[in-house]
């Protein structure tokens, strides 16, 4: 209530500022039908400034603008230098800050699914799951971690903002707004050796504004409606004078689930009771879920780290809210000199989600809490470009679990120097990335957590591009790196080697072979975690260890494009391409043991042998090999000036060799058969006891350290790799299409439209299918004048509630109201 | 779907075929003669005639031709010179490379670097690579982005007046 009350305010303050300002209207004595009457002669005549006055109150063609904005596009990430998108050597798709606005789109994953080649799929309210191509959720069978993407590198203005420490990326720390973006570019397909590991299946580049002498001073938009979402940012920008240019931003988003109740899942026979009567795996709210039990052990128990309790209250604070997060950004721009400019960016943000889970927990969801800052410095002198920016803070990746809140640091250094020698241009450079993760001061003792101690991810590069023109028409393109990383001890190479050829001013072609590989993660590296599993029955304990040595994933890949404006008004981009993914690995089962956890009362008193088992899960390579082809189309068009319509279809096919059908569960199942299997388990389980009483007497073994006694163990798994087996967490097909109509130049009406077809996500616990969805978005803008524009915006208008994700929630149409302004 | 889908390329393809052609060529033509107003080339760039290179533009060549036939550059014919790649563009003072060919920036400034001459591109960013002048659109708005520096490293005097009045980059 209170929040709607000041969102009146603030609307009708914005309003009467605007009315006011629309007072100030143009002064000029020319007018558009005298200038168009001029002769060429009388035009050539006009001073500079005359002539740009004349030019001005004519304008440039709503529709050559619109030409300009939407089929002749810049990009630089592509090849690190600006050039026409049209002209880009690789498969990349530019969305500008006013597409975005004009979308409706409420955050920048959901913006994303403008973009050809995407899947974005809904969790919660407000939370993403983005993925270029797909290939996600692989290896499956496992922990929803696997379902983070790991294989895209998101990146503000080149900074790396992934997380190291699991994979993926935390879409709600980032900490910009659309009032921050300028552009986002993405490149499909392995550009590693241009922006170093994990963009095998691509990079997103967010490109934050430059400030200019068009810049307005401030700026903003703001947005409320359905599920008590609130979404605003505002910007305060000036160019000082011609050194100095300074900005202030920030942003703001809170947005509530469609329900307050976590899913209890079934995690394999599970026996679930609350207050005594058996219930089935389903949603309850915490208060319930803190009285449920597993069979005679609590579902959720209690703990304490550092006089902190740790429960379900801690790990689901606010069940009902989906997000909520405030970023502020400062910029500073400084043109030391004519060839030398330095460009500061610093901010922060804080945010809190309830989302996926990246552990193993009775619930897939969770709640991620994190505060972050960063300051990114970028510096150009001459053809020598610098970067440097530095990443600190804390995040919590499932609050309430010991052992998964940790403080990062994270440096990256780098140079490069463009060197043009007409034909041939070659960038050099080099870099260095360090990556550290520390639980350190948020656990109870040594142990508790994964890492245990602060860890540091090391990565030394250098590149170098070769951008040949031996014509007009042909581009040769050969980028490589090498990485040298610390953990594990090892130089991995990426390339691209790229053909381009432009057929006519409106046609090109191009063919692509690259290949990029993953980093290495915290977790895959360092992971030394015991747990002391509590709420199931079986296994008692489970040994989470890393692998320092393990190979890390690449991606090869074969593409060819066309792009082609075969009108003025038309721009249509189709692209085939071909990867081979391999050195996929996991945290899975290298063995079972069963033990037994009384040993000396077995001894002492008689009592039952308590046996149970103990699992060890290492990181491991796996044989698994994915292939995917597939193909996007795409087209832009200019249908006229009251008319813009866009348009992408993706069929894509996957198939597994090597894939390991079995879950981890299935693995521990199936060596607990093998062990339990043995007839000679009774005598091997009075032997460990007898040995662990005679280990404790003789002072070998100390039973406050080791509590229980190894009865046998084996690490065999059955041989059931299958090859050719078809991978259908990727939707065959997705894509989207919009209209942007404007009837008249104060209404503007977006339709938008997205759909994915049918997907069977595999879990570790169950196998779910997620059926095709198409959905509908409209946002209608009215510009009541150029300071201020009111809008109407309407999210999956058919209510198509279906899950997009997963166990994930079933997210309804919403409807929210709100303005953009300017001044 | 299918019927919504065939519905719109129905309405689309009408509208398709009245496209306007825009008042942008013109302008731009009208630009580069102002240019020529504001900028001092150096004694050997002189000859009978003030030479203007077209790579890829036939709109922007063909308005230019209008102002050659009615205007001169001082007391200099201007003559209009169209050509298709880099290799044909002759000693010139001014080439104006169209948005089409912008990819060819690069090879054109490395190739007219110690020449007494005015690069124009039709394409914002263009100055990083070699132009000393870019046309822009800003809010509807026909601009051009300056970089005097590298008017100034061939050879060229620009006036202050054309440096006010573009977005000055480095």
């Amino acid at each position: 209530m209170l929040k709607t009350k000041y969102i009146i305010i603030v609307l009708f303050s914005l309003f009467a500022c605007a009315g006011v300002m629309a007072q100030e209207g143009e002064k000029t004595s020319l007018t558009k039908e005298k200038v168009l009457s001029m002769t060429t002669e009388e035009l050539s005549a006009l001073s500079l400034e005359d002539l740009m006055s004349a030019i001005d109150v004519v304008g440039v063609s709503s529709l050559e603008e619109l030409y300009e904005l939407l089929l002749n596009k810049d990009v630089t990430s592509a090849s690190k230098s600006e050039e026409s998108l049209f002209d880009s050597p690789l498969s990349t798709t530019v969305l500008s800050h006013d597409q975005i606005i004009a979308s409706g789109a409420t955050t920048i994953e959901e913006a994303l699914r403008l973009v050809p080649g995407l899947i974005v799929r809904e969790k919660t309210n407000g939370n993403f799951d983005v993925h270029i191509r797909g290939n996600d959720n692989l290896p499956a069978k496992n922990m929803l971690l696997y379902s983070e993407n790991m294989n895209t590198l998101v990146m503000i203005n080149g900074r790396p903002v992934f997380n190291y420490s699991h994979g993926g990326t935390l879409w709600e720390t980032l900490p910009v707004g659309f009032e921050d973006i300028d552009r986002i570019e993405v490149v499909r397909g392995p550009s590693s050796a241009l922006y170093g590991p994990n963009a095998l299946s691509g990079v997103i580049n967010i490109i934050t504004q430059t400030i200019t002498d068009e810049s307005p001073l401030v700026s903003g938009n703001v947005q409320a409606g359905s599920l008590n979402t609130l979404i605003g940012d505002i910007a305060y920008r000036e160019k000082l004078n011609d050194k100095i240019s300074i900005g202030v931003t920030g942003n703001f988003e809170a947005r509530d689930r469609e329900r307050e109740e976590i899913l209890i899942y079934d995690r394999g026979g599970s026996q679930y009771s609350l207050d005594g009567q058996p219930v089935d795996p389903g949603y309850y709210n915490v208060g319930e879920i803190n009285r449920m039990r597993n069979g005679s052990l609590p579902v959720w128990p209690p703990y304490d780290v550092k006089g902190e309790r740790y429960d379900i209250y801690k790990s689901f604070p606010d069940p009902e809210q989906a997000k909520e997060r405030r970023g502020i950004n400062a910029y500073l721009d400084y043109k030391v000199s004519e060839s030398t400019n330095i460009s500061l960016m610093a901010g922060h943000q804080n945010s809190q989600a309830v989302t996926s889970s990246m552990g193993d927990v009775p619930t897939p969801y969770t709640t991620k809490i994190a505060s972050t800052s960063y300051v990114d410095m970028r510096a150009n002198y001459k053809g020598l470009s610098l970067q440097a920016n530095y990443n600190g803070g804390t995040i919590d990746y499932m609050s309430g679990n010991e052992g998964f809140e940790l403080d990062n640091q994270q440096l990256n250094l780098q140079a490069e120097y463009d060197w043009n020698l007409g034909k041939v241009s070659i960038r050099p450079g080099v870099s260095y990335q360090s990556m550290s993760y520390d639980d350190s001061e948020h656990i109870a003792k040594v142990g508790n957590g994964y890492l245990n101690q602060k860890r540091t991810i090391n990565i030394l590069a250098g590149s170098a591009r070769f951008d040949y023109r031996p014509t007009d028409k042909l581009r040769l393109v050969a980028a490589l790196r090498a990485e040298k990383y610390n953990k594990p001890d090892d130089v991995y190479a990426s390339w691209q080697l790229v053909g381009s050829y432009k057929i006519s001013d409106d046609n090109i072609v191009r063919a692509v072979y690259s290949r990029a590989n993953q980093s290495s993660f915290l977790v895959n590296t360092y992971s030394n975690y015991t747990w002391n599993v509590v709420n199931m029955e079986y296994p008692r304990i489970m040994q989470f260890d890393g692998n320092e040595d393990h190979d890390l994933k690449t991606m090869d890949m074969f593409e060819v494009g066309y792009r082609t404006r075969p009108a003025k008004s038309l721009f249509l981009d189709i692209e085939a391409f071909y990867t081979i993914s391999e050195d996929f690995g996991a945290l899975m089962p290298s063995s079972t043991s069963f033990a037994v956890f009384n040993p000396l009362d077995v001894a002492m008193t008689g009592a039952t042998p308590d046996v149970n088992g103990i699992v060890n899960i290492n990181y491991q390579n796996m044989d698994l090999v994915a292939k995917q082809q597939g193909v996007t189309a795409s087209f832009d068009w200019v249908i006229s000036e009251k008319l813009v319509a866009n348009g992408n279809f993706t069929y894509q096919q996957t198939k597994l060799d090597n894939y390991f059908p079995l879950n981890r569960n299935e693995v521990v199942g199936y060596q607990a058969g093998v062990l339990s299997a043995d007839p000679d388990l009774p005598t091997k389980i009075g032997q460990a006891i007898a040995d662990y009483v005679g280990g404790v007497q003789g002072g070998l073994i100390n039973p406050e350290e080791q509590t229980y006694a190894i009865v046998s163990s084996t690490g065999g798994v059955p041989d059931v790799e299958q090859d050719d087996y078809e991978h259908k967490a990727t939707p065959s097909y997705f894509g989207g299409f919009s209209l942007t109509y404007r009837p008249c130049k104060k209404l503007e009406i977006f339709p938008q439209a997205y759909f994915f077809g049918e997907q069977t996500f595999e879990n570790q616990y169950s196998t779910e299918t997620i059926d095709a969805k198409f959905l509908l978005n409209a946002k209608v803008s009215y510009k009541a004048n150029d300071n201020l524009t009111f809008f109407v915006n309407g999210r999956n208008i058919l209510n198509m509630k279906d899950r997009e994700f997963a166990y994930m929630d079933e997210i309804p149409g919403m409807v929210l109201g709100g303005l953009n302004f300017k001044f | 779907m299918r019927k919504s889908i065939l519905l719109i390329c129905v309405l689309c393809l009408g509208a398709l075929l009245s496209e306007m052609k825009g008042q942008t060529a013109t302008f731009k033509a009208l630009f580069l003669y102002n240019f020529t107003k504001n900028i001092d080339w150096p004694a050997e760039a002189n000859g009978s005639d003030l030479v203007i290179t077209i790579l890829g533009d036939d709109d922007v060549s063909a308005e230019l031709e209008k102002i050659a036939k009615v205007k001169k550059a001082g007391n200099k014919s201007i003559k209009i010179v169209q050509a298709r790649s880099v290799k044909e563009v002759g000693d010139s003072h001014i080439v104006f490379l169209g948005a089409a060919k912008s990819a060819l920036m690069q090879t054109l400034s490395y190739e007219q670097q110690d020449k007494p001459v005015l690069l124009v591109a039709d394409k914002g960013g263009l100055c990083k690579q070699g132009a000393g002048i870019s046309f822009v659109t800003v809010s509807g708005k026909l601009r051009y982005e300056i970089c005097p520096a590298l008017i100034e490293s061939h050879n060229l005097k620009v006036t202050q007046k054309i440096i006010s009045l573009g977005i000055e980059v480095q």
